[in-house]
């Protein structure tokens, strides 16, 4: 019985870590598409929002690590000095991450308005820390125009998308047998 | 906090501060590594998202061109696109020079425009003769008395003081021989050649009458030449540099005449900034800079004011005195 758990839980934990490999393909290909709109749409965020809140702290450390490299990788400029340090975003996931893992108690009962609205804040704790590493990088804080507006649309949308990804980690956790909801499956059973 | 979640936290930390102190060329292998895994799906989802990679009507990826044209026919365009570059290059330089006399021209018009408003008569002219002989003393202009132009007349050109869209007449010199369709000009940079001139911003103590400004007689240096190309101000009070006269300073045409200076240049000309100053026994000199480059005259104004016009017999004596002293210039030549 624990074996096969063990092993439910291992096929649901590296679904996951696919679902992140996968969201740094989409993102690519979401703001490709919605670049020229003005949008910025923060997919990789907010899956691994999503997933942070189905993992143990210790995995969501390890996701932490791998999708901050993964995305310091993609998105700094090679070979040049950049504002900020090779490595920052691997903080700044693990802050979100933390933030989000609060949240799993209500995520694990079946609840998701409290969790969707985390999404959102964590978003924009993401992207004000950001900016303030860089602002403080620079030495100069500059407001960009449309900063506002840049940063409620991208918290927007991570929250109106957030339960679709919600949606999709429970068909995988019954998809793989491990139980993520424990008193929603309950419920359901 | 539970032991495991704390030793995955302790690695965490160790695994981040791995990462924070990563050279520069370990970043850029794990960049690289990265990116590769990524990079064929990038290609795709740009080739999806970004299909009309042309430019009137050209395609401007690589491997749309290759797919396009074989080699000989890449080489042709190559060479077509090259000789289109040089023809380009010529017609550049060529706009160049055309967008250079644009301005010169313009500024000139604006300077006319400037002194009609004034009530003053500028006559162009363009410089026809300058020997090398007398270079920098006199030149022969294709203006003369059928144009309005007389003796001691004053010759200015326009020039671009403090920046370039600030253009204030600057002192050329002036007319010392007359015919019916030439005239010569005496330049400021001749030691003949004195005008009362005054330091910009710079005032003496003020006395009863007020604030006076600080005045001298400038002239050109003694065997000005491409060696001594500067203008010499004398006769400034002692306590010149009391008075704030310094470097970088402008001198103006004051517009004053004595014995030696006729008072036919008018007030307000601009002659050139201060480049030393030196107090002597009872008075001090500066050395000026002129405020225009003496070897690039190709076209000049005379100023004839209307005042002039109507008091020209008036002027004639002047023009006698004027018209000796050249015949002396001349002679010294």
């Amino acid at each position: 019985m624990m074996v096969a758990i063990e092993k439910s839980k291992t096929i649901f934990f590296s679904l996951l870590f696919i679902l992140l490999f996968i969201s740094f393909i989409l993102d690519e290909l979401v703001s490709n598409i919605l670049s020229p709109l003005g949008i910025r749409f923060f997919i990789v965020q907010t899956i691994f929002f999503t997933c942070s809140l189905s993992v143990p702290f210790a995995l969501m450390l390890l996701f932490a690590f791998l999708t901050g490299l993964t995305w310091d990788s993609i998105h700094m400029a090679i070979g040049v000095n950049n504002d900020i340090g090779f490595g920052y975003s691997i903080f700044l996931f693990f802050i979100t991450g933390s933030l989000m893992q609060g949240m799993s108690p209500f995520f694990s009962r079946g609840r998701w308005e409290a969790p969707v609205m985390l999404v959102g804040v964590s978003t924009l704790v993401f992207l004000l820390i950001e900016w303030f590493l860089i602002s403080f990088a620079r030495a100069q804080f500059v407001f960009p125009q449309n900063f506002w507006s840049h940063l409620w649309v991208s918290v927007f949308f991570g929250m109106v998308v957030s339960p679709f990804f919600f949606y999709l980690i429970l068909k995988l956790s019954k998809l793989s047998g491990c139980s993520v909801v424990v008193i929603g499956r309950s419920k359901e059973d | 906090m539970k032991r495991n979640n704390l030793i995955a936290l302790v690695i965490f930390v160790l695994a981040m501060v791995w990462v924070f102190t990563l050279k520069s060329g370990s970043v850029r292998s794990i960049q690289s590594k990265i990116l590769g895994i990524f990079g064929l799906v990038y290609e795709s989802f740009d080739e999806l998202t970004y299909s009309h990679d042309v430019v009137n009507g050209e395609p401007i990826s690589v491997a749309e061109i290759s797919k396009k044209y074989n080699k000989k026919e890449l080489g042709l365009r190559y060479n077509k696109l090259l000789s289109d570059l040089y023809e380009l290059r010529a017609w550049k330089s060529q706009i160049d020079l055309l967008r250079e006399e644009n301005i010169e021209l313009k500024r000139s018009l604006n300077f006319v425009e400037f002194k009609r408003k004034q009530s003053q008569k500028l006559v162009a002219a363009r410089v026809i003769n300058r020997p090398s002989s007398t270079w920098w003393k006199t030149f022969v202009i294709d203006r003369g008395a059928d144009d309005g132009v007389k003796l001691n007349d004053p010759v200015m050109t326009p020039v671009a003081v403090d920046r370039a869209e600030n253009v204030e007449g600057a002192l050329v010199g002036k007319i010392v021989n007359v015919s019916a369709s030439q005239s010569t000009v005496v330049l400021v940079t001749d030691s003949e050649c004195k005008i009362g001139a005054y330091v910009h911003g710079v005032f003496a103590n003020a006395n009863e009458k007020g604030l006076e400004r600080v005045q001298g007689i400038l002239s050109g240096a003694p065997g000005a030449g491409r060696d001594v190309n500067y203008l010499v101000l004398q006769n400034l009070p002692k306590e010149a540099d009391r008075f704030g006269v310094s470097a970088g300073a402008k001198v103006y045409s004051s517009g004053v005449g004595n014995a030696d200076v006729s008072g036919i240049f008018p007030p307000g000309l601009i002659l050139g900034y201060i480049k030393e100053f030196e107090v002597k026994d009872f008075d001090a000199v500066a050395r000026v800079q002129p405020a225009i480059n003496f070897n690039q005259l190709s076209y000049i104004f005379v100023l004839v004011s209307e005042e002039n016009n109507n008091l020209s017999s008036k002027g004639l004596d002047q023009a006698d005195g004027g018209s000796k002293r050249s015949i002396a210039i001349n002679k010294e030549k």
